[in-house]
């Protein structure tokens, strides 16, 4: 797909029109180029801007009333109760929220206050949970960059894709918005790091391989976390100087959370069946 | 309460076509930017619709039928008060949504903050003062949530139509808005 190609297809992918090869290319080319990437999201916040701002009203009881009173109907009750049904929009999904430009992202990252456990804690590399609190915290302070700024799932989940050996989940966090992505790794294992802002708040999210975690030659975590994983509950700690950590299991993805909130507010932004909470330790 | 006294045509009227007066108020609110004329909107087009209800062929698009009342209804009443063309030139259009992509480019990421600041007011009005025919779909497509299928159903016209219409009517609509966030100190001098 060319540029030309490309911008045709932007209102398509807006709206969720574009399937099967089509996206895949669309989302590659916006993977690789950041200027039809920025044509994208800016008719994309346009949209975003809308839905958020614009919110459908109701139609006003009088108005309802003197239809049904113009059209001889003596029962404006049933009116209004027919009223009530399901607007077009409420079938929608609240999907898309405020798309917050790269700027932002890197700029919030570099100003935000180092956090007191800002060393890499190279000692504990192959810990997952050391690994991603020193992401966490190299996030923070700055050292640590996206290298890819979006706040497209689909673009980040295209910077990600064929390079892991494990599917990245680009979660949809509740009143978050994906803002950027970084990919490293450790021991030779592929690690994902996904930011979340909402407000001038940030979720942290780490993924790696299970399979790998529960092979604990290349990455390890403590017996007792491996145990709770592995009965299908998440693990939880809010040790970390009024941060909270959870870790979860999605098939072959260890998944981990990490931010300057407690346990059910966290919980209350990701993606984790009830059945499976509480899991703290 | 079970109406007494009511015939077939109303109760038929009562269930098939009222159900959708939050797509039309919503729709004329958009278009009018007036509460006042939205009401004044929507009852006529339920009492225009009642009116010719036997007109409508049932089991089709009940939605489409309603919005083609209202549409009339609003060319009739609004449209030439307001002075607007009865048609928009779309090459006229596409000049200036080509010129003012390329001049504004580079600056749009920064830029994208201020509209936070805008009031809801301010998107309204953006929206009311897009062309007739741009307004329409962005109405449909952004805020009602109808499909490009539905969309073109209403207007009667292709679906690259409703497509190429959004594109440029947010385009549009973009610019407007950057100009209000610029007017009011909020946009970045890109």
């Amino acid at each position: 797909m060319n540029c030309r190609q490309f911008e045709e297809q932007i209102t398509s992918a807006v709206d969720q029109y574009l399937q099967g090869d089509d996206r895949k290319e669309f989302y590659d080319h916006a993977f690789r180029c950041p200027q039809c990437r920025k044509a994208f999201e800016r008719e994309r916040f346009i949209k975003t801007l809308l839905q958020r701002r614009l919110r459908i009203v109701q139609t006003p009881h009088e108005i309802s009333h003197a239809i049904v009173a113009e059209t001889g109907s003596t029962d404006p009750d049933a009116l209004l109760h027919s009223l009530q049904a399901p607007s077009p929009r409420s079938h929608r999904t609240a999907r898309f929220f405020l798309a917050v430009a790269a700027v932002f992202v890197l700029g919030f990252l570099v100003v935000s206050s180092p956090s007191p456990d800002s060393s890499p804690l190279s000692a504990q590399r192959a810990d997952v949970i050391a690994q991603s609190a020193a992401m966490y915290a190299g996030l923070l302070a700055g050292w640590m960059k996206p290298q890819i700024s979006s706040a497209e799932p689909e673009v980040l989940e295209a910077f990600f894709e064929g390079k892991t050996g494990f599917p990245v989940h680009v979660h949809s966090l509740r009143d978050y918005t994906p803002v950027g992505a970084l990919l490293n790794e450790a021991s030779g294992v592929p690690l994902a790091h996904l930011v979340y802002t909402s407000n001038g708040k940030t979720v942290y999210i780490y993924q790696t391989c299970w399979n790998t975690v529960q092979d604990g030659r290349k990455l390890k975590i403590p017996d007792q976390v491996k145990k709770t994983l592995c009965a299908g509950r998440p693990y939880i700690d809010e040790s970390f100087d009024g941060r909270t950590f959870i870790l979860w299991t999605e098939g072959r993805t260890l998944c981990g959370a990490i931010a300057r909130m407690g346990q059910q507010d966290l919980l209350s932004h990701l993606p984790l069946a009830e059945a499976s909470l509480p899991g703290a330790r | 309460m079970k109406a007494i006294g009511k015939t077939s045509k109303q109760r038929e009227f009562e269930s098939e076509a009222l159900p959708h007066a939050d797509l039309l108020y919503n729709y004329a609110l958009r278009m009018t930017n007036n509460s006042a004329d939205a009401d004044d909107l929507v009852q006529e087009t339920f009492l225009k619709a009642f009116r010719f209800w036997d007109k409508y062929e049932k089991g089709t698009n009940i939605r489409a039928w309603l919005f083609r009342i209202m549409k009339n209804s609003y060319i009739n009443r609004y449209r030439r008060e307001a002075k607007e063309p009865d048609t928009v030139d779309y090459d006229e259009i596409q000049n200036f949504y080509n010129t003012i992509r390329d001049e504004s480019a580079d600056s749009h990421d920064a830029q994208d903050s201020a509209f936070g600041n805008l009031l809801d007011d301010d998107i309204a009005t953006a929206i009311a003062d897009l062309p007739e025919d741009f307004r329409t779909v962005v109405i449909l497509c952004d805020i009602e949530g109808l499909t490009y299928e539905e969309i073109a159903e209403f207007l009667d016209c292709p679906l690259g139509t409703v497509r190429s219409r959004l594109h440029r009517g947010r385009s549009l609509l973009r610019t407007r808005l950057l100009k209000y966030a610029k007017d009011r100190g909020y946009a970045v001098e890109g």
